[in-house]
């Protein structure tokens, strides 16, 4: 879908792991690696509200959306 | 808005063609009443006796007349019994079957030799008209019908005068399981009946094998907490495919059969219509379009878990 979740960026700008964030937020490593990867398919708000609670930002600092084609020329790129 | 009356609509349109085809057929099975008489006389051989009656006279002394007319009475049944057509051995799946019958001279003994035997090929779901029949006479089989001859009024109303007439025909007929009976060699015989053995077990175990393995599969992956699973859909689609095939091959099959036969089976005997052929498998179709919509609810099942299990 052609929303993009850029949790690794801000992940750097506040030098901080996944680990780290999954402790803080009370979701799982493998949950974030899901949310991290793009293969979400809905997040929740309460969620959200915790992701930048912690990270310090805004929503659309984390969720960005892209064009069909520019998403999908991102993902082959990914993959 | 037309997307919620969907259901509504093909349910409705389901149930009036059930009741249209449904009465079609009934009204094709009533024929209205129309008033006949058929003459035949009782001294009359050429039925093979069936229409006849003991003819004795007066002056005969009761110990012989009760000698022939027991001694009538046994032939008769005898010749009613060959007519009749039972089987006394072989296998029938559906409409297809073996059959072997006793000969007449050892209907009412205990010989099991090969020779005491005819052997048949039995089709199903045949039928004669209601004023025909069919009798064997001197080894031979053939078939009593009508020949009208004329229509006279009587007190108002016409009635349809005719007699019966009668023709060889080269099959067999039992009238109580409306099965028409080709004669076979017994070398025939015993190819057909291990073939159709062996035809039949396989189609019982790929029969069990949709129709109760695989629910029972999808069961006990319910039962183990993976009801919307991709296996299951595939398993209740392929059950949908089954029941559809199966349904399919029972309509047919025999008419396949029947073409095969075609040069043997006069056309004195009837089948049922396709129309009436289809309706028989109205529930097979039924069935087979339920598990296409449980397939459907599945698979939407799935998606909706896959969503609930990728939301963060």
């Amino acid at each position: 879908m052609p929303i993009v979740v850029n949790l690794d960026v801000m992940l750097a700008r506040r030098k901080m792991s996944l680990t780290e964030l999954s402790e803080r937020v009370g979701i799982t490593i493998a949950n974030l690696s899901i949310l991290k990867s793009g293969k979400a398919k809905a997040i929740r708000f309460s969620t959200l509200e915790e992701i930048c609670k912690i990270l310090d930002c805004q929503p659309g600092d984390i969720l960005e959306y892209m064009e069909r084609g520019d998403y999908n020329r991102l993902m082959r790129k990914a993959g | 808005m037309l997307q919620r009356k969907w259901p509504v609509v093909a349910l409705a349109v389901s149930l009036a063609a059930f009741f249209y085809f449904y009465n079609d057929m009934s009204m094709k099975e009533t024929p209205g009443s129309i008033a006949t008489s058929i003459s035949t006389s009782d001294a009359d051989s050429s039925f093979n006796y069936l229409y006849a009656s003991l003819q004795i006279s007066d002056s005969t002394p009761y110990y012989q007349y009760k000698k022939m007319a027991d001694s009538f009475g046994q032939m008769q049944t005898m010749r009613r019994l060959e007519n009749r057509s039972i089987s006394h051995g072989g296998v029938t799946y559906g409409f297809i079957g073996v059959n072997r019958i006793r000969r007449y001279e050892n209907l009412h003994t205990a010989n099991d030799d090969d020779s005491s035997f005819r052997y048949y090929i039995s089709l199903g779901g045949y039928e004669l008209p209601a004023e025909s029949f069919f009798f064997i006479q001197n080894g031979t089989y053939n078939v009593g019908y009508v020949s009208w001859d004329s229509v006279q009024q009587y007190e108002d109303r016409p009635v349809h005068m005719g007699h019966h007439e009668r023709k060889r025909i080269p099959v067999r007929f039992n009238s109580e399981d409306g099965r028409v009976l080709i004669p076979i060699s017994k070398r025939q015989y015993d190819a057909f009946n291990t073939g159709l053995q062996a035809t039949y077990i396989s189609f019982s175990v790929v029969m069990l094998f949709f129709f109760l393995g695989l629910p029972a599969q999808v069961l006990i992956n319910i039962s183990k907490g993976r009801a919307f699973d991709l296996k299951n859909i595939r398993y209740l689609n392929w059950v949908a495919i089954g029941l559809l095939v199966y349904a399919l091959l029972d309509i047919s099959a025999p008419y396949l059969v029947r073409f095969y036969f075609s040069s043997e089976i006069p056309s004195d005997f009837t089948r049922a219509t396709f129309w009436q052929t289809i309706l028989e498998q109205f529930w097979t179709f039924f069935g087979a379009a339920a598990f296409f919509m449980i397939a459907k609810a599945f698979k939407r099942g799935y998606k909706l878990q896959q969503e609930q299990d990728l939301t963060i």
